[in-house]
C-alpha cells in the first residue's frame, strides 16, 4: 500500500500567493498576502510547516504581484524534503485568472490542494487529501473537497461577516447549497428539490471556508473553460447549479475537531488569529512550538517575551500579547492584547492596547495607541494619540497629535490621510476596532448602521438588482427592435441562470421591469415623462409582452408574485399610481389574474404595511368595487 | 522544519530532528534509541583525529538538537553519556599504553584521590574509534534490556491484595504490572489522566491481561487515596534535585498521597535522569502547553472562545519531597541520592554543554 502511494505521483499543493482582495487596505500594496506578518513571521512560514508536517512533496507558489519580495523570500530560507517551484504572472487579477493561467502552463496534471493566500491551518492535509482521493475513486465526478471548520454559533462571534450557509446531503456530504450569510439577512431560502432529492439533508450555518481546496484534475479545465469564474463563490455557484450538465459534484469535510484553520479575511480575522496563535489555539503552530518563533518566554495570561526583550521598572504585560527579539519597553507602559515585534523601542508611560506593532518601530514617551496596525520604520512622537488607525511604513507622527479612524500614508509631500468610513462603504473592508465592543449595548445602534451599509452591496441583492437591469435592457431592446417574445423568454432566462435566480423572483422582476418598462423608453425616446405618455405607453407594452407575462404567470404562486410587483412597483411610481386600477382591470380580463387572488391580496392586511402600500389599496379600490359587484351579480345570476 | 542557523549540523542530526519534530519518533525510550543510532553514525562517519576532536563534534551537533527540542531531556542526557564513554574510553586506552589502572571512578577513589589531575584530550589513540564504537554496542543493548531490569523488580514492590493506583499511560508502569501480576493478585485503580484521558487506553490494556482495574475520574483521586496502598508511576523526565517532569495531574496524585501517607515510587529508566533543575514557573523548555481544544474546551465555541483564556499544560511537576522511591535499572533509590547517580552517569564538565 505505501509504495503504492509513492509510486502514484508526488503531493503537490499550490499556493495563490495574493486573494486578490482589498479588505486587508492597504495591505496588498506593501506586501502580497501569503506575507502577512502573523505575529512577526509571514504566514508563508506557518503554511510551509503545516505542509511539511503533512509530507506534501511538491508546492507551486503562484505569483501575481511583489514578485521580486516573494523571490527574494523564498531565496533566504532553507527548505528540506519539499521543493517549492515559482510560477510567475504579473498582473493577472483574479483566483479564476491565475488557476486559468496553471492550467494553460500544465503544471499540474493530477489531484491537488489549493491554498489561498490568506488561509491558515495546523491540520494534516495529507489526511484529508487521502479522503478526497477515496470518495474521487468511488465517485468519479468528485471535483472538489471543501475543507470546513466547525465554528459553533457565528452569531455572537466577531467574525460573524464569514458565516456561511451549508446545505448537503448528510450520507455523501455532497454539497447542494453554499452561500455567504450575511447577518443582516434573517431569513434563508430552502428549495424543495433539496428534500425530494435526498433522504437526508443536513443545513448548516456553523461551517467556516478554509480557503483550503482539495482538489481533483477536472478542477483546472472547468475554470479554463468557464470564463465567467472569477472567485471561488463564483465557482462554487457554477458547478452547483450546473451539476448534472458538467457531470461534477462537491464535497464538504470537516475539519477535525482538535485542529485549527482561519482565514485572513479582513483585519478583523487576523485581530482574532493572531490572539488565538497567542492562547496556543494552533498549537503546534505557537510561540516556542514553532522553530521559527524560538526562544520565546511564556509568562501567564498567554503573554510572551523574547529573551532579548527588555522591560523597564514598572511595566506591564496584561494579557495576550508578545514582545519580540531586541525591543524594549520604558517605565509604566502598559500593553495588551497587542503585538510588538522585532527591535521596536516604546518609551515610558506608554499604553498599547490591541495593536498590532511591527518591526523598527519608535514610540515616544507618554503615548496612546488603541486598535492600531503600526507598520515597519513608523516614529509616533511625544504625547501622540492614536486610535483605530492604520500607519503605513514610514510615517513619521508629529508631537502631540491626534488621529482617529485614519489610514495614514507617507508620501513625498508629507503624510497623507485616508477616512476609513469611506473605505468601509465600498469595499467589504473590515476593520477590528469595531468588533471590540460587541457586547456593550450603547454600540448597537452604531452597528447596525454598519451593516445597513453591508446590506447594499451584500451579494444576493446585488445579483437581483443586476437580472433586474438585465431583464430591463432584454425588454427594451426587444420592444424598440420589435425582436420576438419567444426569444425575450430565451433571454431572460439565461440572464435567471446566470445571476442564479428563483423562478418566483424571476416573475417579480419582470413584472417589475414591464411597469417601469415605460420610464426608461420615455428617457430614452427623450419624451417628457407625463402620466399621460407614461400610461398610454404601458397599455402598448403589456400588450406587446402579453406572451412573456403568460409565460411566467401561470400558478397561483406567479399571481402572488405579480401582485406584489404590481403593490412595490406602484407604490413608488407616481405616475402609475391612478392607473393601477385599471392595470389591474387589464391582467384581469387577460385571464393573468384571478379574481379570487386580486381579493385576497387585497384582503391580506401585511403587519408592515406602510403609508405607501395603503395609498396603493386605496388606489385600486373602484376596481375591487367592482370586481365584488360583478361577483355578486354572477353568484346572483347563479342562484 | 524550517531552520535559519543549521549550517554546521550533520545531516543525521537535521533527519533526527525532524523525525521528532514531525512526531514520527515518539516516546522516551524510541527517540533515546534513535539518538544513539545517530551519535554512533557521527562517530562512526566523520573524520575525526583526537578525542577533543570527536567530542567537539558531539557537542556542537547535541547543543543544536538541545536547542530546536527542548523539551526532550533524554537527548541531552544521550549526548551526555556519549561524552562520557568518549573520556570513559579515552582514559582507559591512554592507560593501557602506561599502566592497567582500573579507570572507573567509583565513590572510594574519589574519596582517597590524592589531587585531580587534568587530562589532555589531544593526544590521538589509533584504536579509539572501535573501541568506542564497542562500548556505544554495550551501552545500547543496556538500553535495550533497562525495562526488563526495571520490571523484574516488581514482585519485590507488588504484594497480593494490594491496591496500586497510578495515572495516564505508561508503556513501562503497564509492563511492572503485568509482570507482577503473573505472580500474584493485586488490584490497581487507574486515574484517566485528563485532557488526553490516557488513563483509558491503560486500563484497557490492564483489563486485558486479566488485572482488577479500576478506571477513576482525575476528581476522584483525593477520594480514592484513603483505600490506595502504594502509588506507581512513570514518568517523563527527572531532575537533578529528584522532582519529577511527569503528565498534568501526577502532582495531584503526589500530594493526596502525602495526604495519607502512602508511598510514591516512581519508575526511572536512568536515561531519563537529567542533570537540569527547575526554577521558574517561566522557564523557557520546561512545560509545554499545547492546544486547548485537545479535550479542555470544544472548538465549536468560538465566541466563548474569544473571552477566555484555556491552558493544556502537558506536564506537572512533582516536588522531590512527594516521591518515596525511585526504581530504576539498578535498584531503588531514595530522591535525595539521585545527585550521586548523576555524578556517576555524567561527567560534571558535560552538565552544562
Amino acid at each position: 500500500m505505501n509504495t503504492k502511494m509513492c509510486k502514484k505521483d508526488v503531493l503537490q499543493a499550490v499556493i495563490l500567493a495574493d486573494d486578490f482582495t482589498t479588505s486587508l487596505n492597504p495591505a496588498q500594496n506593501i506586501f502580497p498576502s501569503i506575507l502577512m506578518p502573523v505575529i512577526n513571521i509571514p504566514l508563508f512560514d506557518y503554511m510551509i510547516e503545516t505542509l511539511m508536517k503533512s509530507k506534501i512533496q511538491e508546492v507551486f507558489l503562484y505569483c501575481s504581484s511583489h514578485i521580486d519580495l516573494l523571490k527574494k523570500y523564498t531565496k533566504e530560507r532553507v527548505y528540506k524534503d519539499i521543493t517549492i517551484s515559482l510560477i510567475i504572472s504579473d498582473g493577472c487579477r483574479s483566483l479564476g485568472d491565475a488557476l486559468r493561467d496553471i492550467d494553460t502552463k500544465g503544471w499540474i496534471r493530477g489531484y491537488f490542494i489549493l491554498i489561498r493566500g490568506n488561509a491558515f491551518t495546523n491540520t494534516d492535509l495529507k489526511i484529508l487529501f487521502n479522503v478526497h482521493r477515496m470518495k474521487a475513486e468511488k465517485d468519479k465526478g468528485t471535483t472538489m473537497t471543501m475543507v470546513l471548520r466547525n465554528f459553533g454559533s457565528m452569531k455572537d462571534s466577531y467574525l460573524n461577516e464569514e458565516a456561511s450557509l451549508v446545505v448537503s446531503d448528510k450520507s455523501t456530504n455532497k454539497i447542494l447549497y453554499y452561500t455567504k450569510l450575511k447577518n443582516s439577512e434573517k431569513k434563508v431560502k430552502l428549495e424543495l428539490n433539496w428534500f425530494l432529492d435526498h433522504n437526508e439533508v443536513e443545513i448548516n450555518s456553523c461551517y467556516l471556508d478554509t480557503h483550503i481546496y482539495l482538489c481533483s484534475p477536472s478542477v483546472l479545465p472547468l475554470f479554463a473553460d468557464n470564463f465567467d469564474f472569477q472567485t471561488m463563490d463564483d465557482f462554487i455557484r457554477g458547478v452547483l447549479m450546473n451539476e448534472e450538465i458538467l457531470d461534477s459534484r462537491i464535497y464538504w469535510q470537516q475539519l477535525n475537531a482538535e485542529d485549527y484553520a482561519l482565514p485572513i479575511t479582513s483585519w478583523k480575522a487576523h485581530h482574532i488569529l493572531t490572539q488565538d496563535v497567542l492562547r496556543r489555539h494552533s498549537f503546534p503552530l505557537a510561540p516556542d512550538a514553532l522553530p521559527l518563533l524560538k526562544n520565546f518566554i511564556c509568562m501567564p495570561r498567554s503573554t510572551y517575551k523574547h529573551e532579548t526583550a527588555t522591560f523597564a521598572k514598572g511595566c506591564l504585560l496584561e494579557k495576550d500579547c508578545i514582545l519580540g527579539s531586541n525591543s524594549s519597553l520604558g517605565n509604566k507602559t502598559k500593553v495588551a492584547r497587542s503585538v510588538i515585534a522585532d527591535n521596536c523601542i516604546i518609551g515610558s508611560n506608554v499604553n498599547i492596547d490591541n495593536s498590532y506593532v511591527f518591526s523598527n518601530v519608535r514610540i515616544k514617551d507618554n503615548c496612546t495607541i488603541k486598535s492600531s496596525i503600526l507598520f515597519p520604520n513608523c516614529i509616533v512622537r511625544y504625547r501622540s494619540q492614536i486610535d483605530g488607525c492604520i500607519l503605513c511604513s514610514g510615517v513619521d507622527i508629529a508631537a502631540r497629535s491626534q488621529y482617529v479612524d485614519i489610514i495614514i500614508e507617507s508620501t513625498s509631500s508629507g503624510i497623507s490621510e485616508i477616512k476609513m468610513s469611506d473605505l468601509e462603504a465600498d469595499d467589504g473592508f473590515l476593520y477590528f476596532k469595531n468588533a471590540e465592543v460587541i457586547d456593550c449595548d450603547d454600540c448597537s445602534s452604531e452597528s447596525s448602521s454598519n451593516e445597513e451599509v453591508l446590506e447594499c452591496d451584500s451579494q444576493i441583492p446585488d445579483d437581483m438588482n443586476m437580472f433586474l437591469s438585465e431583464v430591463i435592457d432584454s425588454l427594451l431592446r426587444g420592444y424598440q427592435d420589435k425582436l420576438n417574445c419567444e426569444n425575450l423568454i430565451l433571454e431572460i432566462n439565461s440572464s435567471r441562470y446566470a445571476y442564479n435566480v428563483t423562478i418566483r423572483e424571476v416573475t417579480y422582476n419582470v413584472i417589475k421591469a414591464i411597469l417601469s418598462l415605460p420610464l426608461h423608453y420615455l428617457s430614452e425616446t427623450k419624451t417628457a415623462v407625463t402620466n399621460q405618455n407614461y400610461q398610454k405607453n404601458l397599455k402598448i407594452m403589456i400588450t406587446y409582452f402579453n406572451t412573456i407575462i403568460q409565460n411566467y404567470i401561470k400558478n397561483e404562486n406567479a399571481q402572488e408574485d405579480c401582485l406584489r410587483a404590481i403593490e412595490d412597483v406602484v407604490s413608488t411610481t407616481d405616475e402609475l399610481l391612478p392607473y393601477a386600477q385599471h392595470l389591474l382591470h387589464q391582467f384581469y380580463d387577460r385571464d393573468i389574474l384571478s379574481e379570487e387572488k386580486i381579493l385576497e391580496w387585497y384582503e391580506s392586511t401585511d403587519e408592515n404595511a406602510d403609508a405607501h402600500h395603503t395609498k396603493v389599496k386605496n388606489a385600486v379600490q373602484p376596481f375591487i368595487k367592482w370586481l365584488r359587484e360583478a361577483e355578486e351579480d354572477s353568484s346572483g345570476s347563479d342562484n | 522544519m524550517i531552520d535559519m542557523n543549521s549550517k554546521d549540523v550533520n545531516k543525521s542530526v537535521l533527519k533526527l530532528t525532524n523525525s521528532i519534530h514531525y512526531g514520527e519518533i515518539k516516546g522516551t525510550h524510541n527517540i533515546v534509541v534513535a539518538t544513539i543510532s545517530v551519535l554512533k553514525e557521527i562517530i562512526n562517519n566523520i573524520e575525526w583525529n583526537t578525542a577533543k576532536d570527536l567530542m567537539d563534534i558531539v557537542v556542537q551537533n547535541g547543543k543544536y538538537i538541545i536547542k530546536t527540542l527542548p523539551l526532550e531531556a533524554c537527548i541531552g542526557n544521550m549526548v551526555r553519556r556519549v561524552l562520557q564513554i568518549i573520556r570513559e574510553e579515552y582514559i582507559s586506552e591512554l592507560k593501557s599504553k602506561t599502566d592497567e589502572t582500573y579507570p572507573q571512578e567509583s565513590l572510594h577513589k574519589i574519596l582517597t584521590a590524592e589531587d585531580n589531575q587534568q587530562i589532555d584530550f589531544n593526544v590521538s589513540i589509533p584504536f579509539l574509534k572501535t573501541s568506542l564504537i564497542e562500548h556505544i554496542n554495550e551501552f545500547e543493548t543496556e538500553l535495550e534490556t533497562c525495562s526488563e531490569n526495571i520490571t523484574r523488580q516488581a514482585s519485590e514492590h507488588i504484594h497480593s491484595n494490594e491496591i496500586i493506583m497510578t495515572i495516564g499511560k505508561s508503556k513501562l508502569v503497564e509492563e511492572f504490572f503485568k509482570k507482577a501480576a503473573a505472580t500474584r493478585a493485586f488490584d490497581v485503580i487507574v486515574a484517566e489522566g485528563g485532557p488526553p484521558l490516557s488513563g483509558h487506553e491503560m486500563a484497557v490494556n490492564l483489563a486485558k491481561a486479566k488485572i482488577k482495574t479500576t478506571l477513576i475520574s482525575d476528581v476522584a483521586i483525593f477520594a480514592m487515596m484513603s483505600r490506595v496502598n502504594k502509588v506507581i508511576i512513570g514518568t517523563h523526565t527527572v531532575m537533578a534535585n529528584g522532582g519529577l517532569r511527569a503528565i498534568s495531574g501526577a502532582h495531584t496524585v503526589a500530594q493526596a498521597a502525602k495526604h495519607y501517607s502512602v508511598p510514591v515510587m516512581v519508575l526511572l529508566p536512568l536515561y531519563k535522569l537529567a542533570p537540569l533543575y527547575r526554577c521558574s514557573n517561566k522557564q523557557n523548555g520546561f512545560n509545554s502547553h499545547v492546544s486547548p481544544m485537545n479535550g479542555v474546551i470544544d472548538s465549536a465555541n468560538a465566541p466563548l472562545l474569544e473571552l477566555i483564556h484555556a491552558y493544556n499544560p502537558v506536564f506537572d511537576y512533582v516536588p522531590p519531597e512527594l516521591v518515596t522511591l525511585f526504581i530504576s535499572n539498578i535498584g531503588g533509590n531514595a530522591p535525595s541520592y539521585v545527585y550521586r547517580l548523576l555524578s556517576e552517569l555524567y561527567h560534571p564538565d558535560d552538565y552544562e554543554l
